[in-house]
């Protein structure tokens, strides 16, 4: 995980990566943010099981387990360390994802609204300079994620089709060169 | 004579010895064509589609307990693509008729696999 999880983190620009400045600011708010922890699970959920093809991906009663994670993560996000475990568990998730069918699109959605969720009340809650750093930790923390996330469940595809068919990722890549610009013609047509 | 220069001389030579056959190619085991005489527009894709087939071919030999594989073979009513692995990084195709000498062709491919194996280590 660690060797994967370095590489995706590599592929951000540096100003938009999740900072050491935007880790002082969640940590310094921690108490305040942590209040915000039942209407973030509750929302969160919400938007997730009143969608056909999101609650799709749970099973019957699954519900109160799945918001247990989602507290452990807020409030060890909350707590901090940003170290290499805690980039490596988002990692992970990607791979969970996959045995889960949780898509990247699913994914980028509810981040997103994560995102909101937690400007909003950073906006309402904060004097406007220190909601302002919180947003923009916030949507720093949203581009770490979500990288090591979807790209995470991508290269892990690559991964077991290669354990699974004996086609490596450059070998995949090339194959797909192969058929790309005829796809790109018949897309513009 | 550079490596470049030694597949391209096997490949005549190939076809000279076996005049069946239709196209040689070796290729890297990620599906790079190395050197080829296919039309250059099948190229790309025989190299790419060559070195799956070749994976393939292995996993599924792994998983069905077949042992080593000596050869991959992909046959059509037109023709047929018989693929070897060269050592780990290179991977020789073949296309021949599908009605042709298939025994002559199989041994040139082996000793023509064998100089791909030494050319390219």
């Amino acid at each position: 995980m660690n060797e994967i999880t370095t590489k995706i983190l590599d592929q951000i620009p540096s100003n938009v990566k999740f900072s050491e400045e935007d880790a002082d600011v969640l940590i310094r708010n921690k108490d305040k943010l942590l209040e915000w922890e039942d209407g973030l699970i509750q929302g969160f959920y919400d938007s997730v099981f009143n969608h056909d093809t999101t609650r799709a991906v749970f099973t019957e009663g699954e519900r109160p387990a799945r918001e247990q994670t989602l507290r452990d993560w807020y409030q060890r996000t909350l707590n901090g360390p940003f170290d290499d475990s805690y980039w490596e568990w988002q990692t992970y998730v990607g791979l969970v994802h996959i045995k889960r069918k949780v898509n990247n699109a699913m994914v980028t959605g509810m981040w997103g609204w994560i995102a909101t969720y937690l400007s909003s009340k950073a906006l309402e809650e904060f004097p406007q300079d220190e909601a302002l750093k919180l947003v923009k930790a916030v949507h720093a923390l949203q581009a770490n994620v979500t990288a090591l996330i979807v790209e995470s469940y991508l290269k892990n595809m690559f991964v077991a089709i290669d354990k699974a068919a004996g086609l490596n990722e450059a070998l995949l890549g090339r194959l797909v060169a192969t058929e790309i610009d005829d796809m790109l013609a018949n897309a513009k047509s | 004579m550079t490596k470049q220069e030694q597949l391209d001389q096997l490949i005549k030579d190939l076809r000279m010895n076996v005049p069946d056959i239709t196209g040689v190619m070796v290729a890297s085991s990620d599906g790079l064509s190395i050197a080829s005489d296919f039309p250059e527009e099948e190229g790309a894709r025989i190299a790419a589609v060559g070195a799956a087939a070749s994976g393939l071919g292995n996993r599924i030999a792994q998983n069905a307990s077949l042992g080593e594989v000596s050869e991959t073979m992909v046959k059509g009513n037109d023709g047929l693509l018989l693929i070897y692995m060269t050592g780990e990084e290179g991977v020789l195709a073949i296309r021949a008729p599908a009605k042709g000498n298939l025994g002559l062709v199989r041994l040139e491919a082996s000793g023509a696999c064998e100089s791909v194996k030494k050319i390219l280590g």
